[in-house]
């Protein structure tokens, strides 16, 4: 019996073609071992899709995996306590980014 | 005269959910893993000196837009550091410290589907991936 995660990987293969949600950043897969159905996240260990995703079963029996980014900025904010800097502080205190574009 | 902003360590604030969520993309042991882990402990006890911290890019080339917070490259020690962590800055009882938001690579391999550090960045400030 192949582990849950390579199961995965197949079903994920099978929706990469052109137009998947895939390609968007979602995984649409098809209802896989019982194993998943009983979690609400998942943790892949596979190179290419290591991580943890959100699980949800759609009414029609596919699973759709999305990674699980965590927390938004908001409730980390909340959690710290603290204000975010206006832009005038910000600036003050950093400057400018470099030209490079990075992100 | 230099700037006395320069000469300072700023406070971090790491959030559990969100460091544990970013290094479990990473095998325990790996490079990622460890520089993750490795600057955690060095800035949870010493913090980050300013001149460590780079501005993120308003508007980056990927489409990320995450003006207003920070990142320290990671190796710090690497010639060309893979890895970034990414911060927000906040006030604190009146005092300028620093929020974690997210740990990852800064560049994905051609044809990997993985987020960088900037995407998941991103999502977090926004709600939503870049360009969608």
């Amino acid at each position: 019996m192949p582990k849950p995660h390579r199961l995965l990987d197949h079903y994920v293969r099978k929706a990469e073609r052109p137009g998947s949600r895939a390609r968007a950043g979602v995984v649409l897969v098809r209802r896989t071992p019982a194993t998943i159905q009983a979690v609400r996240t998942i943790t892949l260990d596979d190179p290419e899709f290591a991580g943890t995703y959100a699980v949800e079963c759609l009414p029609d029996g596919r699973l759709l995996l999305e990674p699980d980014t965590g927390p938004s900025e908001e409730t980390i904010l909340q959690r710290v306590g603290g204000r975010a800097l206006t832009s005038e502080e910000f600036a003050e205190e950093f400057g400018d980014p470099p030209a490079h574009g990075e992100g | 005269m230099a700037d006395r902003r320069a000469d300072r360590r700023l406070r971090v604030r790491f959030d559990d959910e969100a460091f544990a969520l970013d290094v479990a993309r990473y095998r325990p042991g790996t490079p990622a893993r460890v520089a993750a882990e490795r600057a955690r402990e060095a800035f949870a006890s010493e913090g980050v000196h300013r001149t460590q911290l780079e501005p993120c890019a308003a508007e980056g080339r990927d489409g990320t837009q995450l003006a207003g917070r920070v990142k320290v490259y990671l190796p710090p020690e690497a010639v060309e550091p893979p890895f970034r962590m990414l911060f927000s800055p906040v006030i604190v009882a009146g005092g300028l410290e620093l929020a974690y938001l997210a740990f990852g690579v800064g560049h994905q391999p051609k044809g990997s589907r993985a987020r960088t550090v900037y995407e998941i960045a991103h999502r977090r400030v926004h709600g939503r991936w870049p360009g969608t």
